[in-house]
């Protein structure tokens, strides 16, 4: 047998089955192994076996696509499946701006909340005057001068 | 009527012999690629119609491509039955998987390894279920063999004796015609490491046939 990467189907077979080894033993030669184990390992040659087996395979193969094979849901969910992840990538980016967004507002809300107190002296010296009848004022006013 | 299904017609129509006899070729030595140019073509025009879910493309894939998948698959596991449902599983695999086929490369070198990791698992599967009988159904060939018993028994024995890997390299190699590269892909093995299975296991089987010429 030669040490070549491709055989030779059309190489005529040897005169001997065997040959001299190197150990002095009688080897079977290569081609001749290589007949005995294409005879062993020969296909079906039998056409309607091939069409037997052909059906066999596609009866397999339609009732997968029944089941929701390559043309069922399968075949419908791989098609919408980038999309539907473009999408959910999307959303979580929309959220994500959205999110950062209310919380700064809250933050400059609180912030503002703690920063920006109404002078009680206002709301005080209006409350003072509210209620004074108009004689406590007289009073006052001559007091004052 | 569209290329794809011309092609389908013609590899029905028992009168259009070119590319049928071609799929028909008996499986020893056939190139691995086994299509030329133009059939190439053809074929990629049905894995496209078979990928848009023409089941008819796919049974025309399925016919062009049977016989050497159950090559390989034969090549790998112990039986004629067991090679039968890896061939099956390993096209149901394709089937499914046929999305993930990337237009341009050879879909028979897609399929054979597919094919070859069905039957790697069907070799598992077997080898857990019943060990013992593994032996008696080694290269149980569809036909009976015209040697001789004594012949037979011994090359059976020798086929025994190699490793699974070994036998499946050997019978891939000599029986099958793959080259030393296709078949470490379809294995998932270096090339170098086929290189070597198929030394140790031609020397193996030449060692146990040998025994018998110096009985006669």
């Amino acid at each position: 047998m030669t040490g070549d990467d491709r055989n030779e189907p059309g190489r005529p077979p040897a005169r001997s089955l065997f040959r001299r080894g190197a150990a002095g033993g009688r080897l079977p030669s290569g081609p001749s192994l290589t007949r005995l184990l294409r005879e062993a390992y020969a296909s079906p040659d039998d056409p309607h076996y091939w069409n037997r087996l052909e059906a066999r395979i596609m009866a397999g193969v339609r009732g997968q696509t029944g089941r929701g094979g390559a043309e069922g849901w399968g075949a419908a969910f791989h098609a919408w499946a980038r999309a539907g992840l473009a999408a959910a990538c999307l959303a979580a980016v929309a959220g994500g701006v959205a999110a950062w967004n209310s919380r700064d507002m809250e933050a400059r809300v609180a912030y503002e909340a703690v920063v920006d107190v109404p002078t009680p002296a206002v709301v005080q010296s209006d409350s003072r005057f509210i209620n004074v009848s108009e004689r406590e004022a007289t009073g006052r006013y001559v007091f004052s001068h | 009527m569209s290329p794809a299904l011309a092609l389908i017609r013609a590899q029905t129509d028992p009168t259009h012999r070119p590319s049928r006899a071609r799929a028909e070729t008996p499986a020893p030595a056939a190139p691995a690629a086994s299509f030329g140019p133009l059939e190439a073509a053809d074929e990629q025009r049905l894995v496209a119609s078979a990928q848009r879910g023409d089941a008819e493309a796919f049974g025309a894939l399925v016919r062009a491509h049977q016989r050497r998948a159950y090559a390989v698959a034969r090549a790998i596991v112990a039986t004629h039955e067991d090679a039968e449902d890896a061939v099956q599983d390993g096209f149901l695999h394709a089937y499914r998987a046929l999305s993930r086929f990337l237009p341009g490369q050879p879909f028979g070198a897609w399929l054979h390894r597919i094919v070859a990791n069905a039957a790697l698992d069907a070799t598992r599967r077997r080898r857990v279920r019943d060990a013992d009988s593994l032996s008696e159904n080694l290269a149980a060939g569809w036909h009976d063999p015209a040697e001789s018993s004594d012949l037979r028994t011994r090359l059976h024995a020798g086929l025994a004796a190699l490793t699974e890997r070994q036998r499946a390299v050997i019978v891939l190699h000599d029986v099958q015609g793959f080259r030393h590269g296709e078949i470490g892909r379809m294995l998932n093995i270096p090339e170098g490491t086929a290189r070597s299975d198929l030394f140790h296991a031609r020397l193996a089987l030449r060692r146990s046939l040998r025994a018998l010429h110096e009985v006669r």
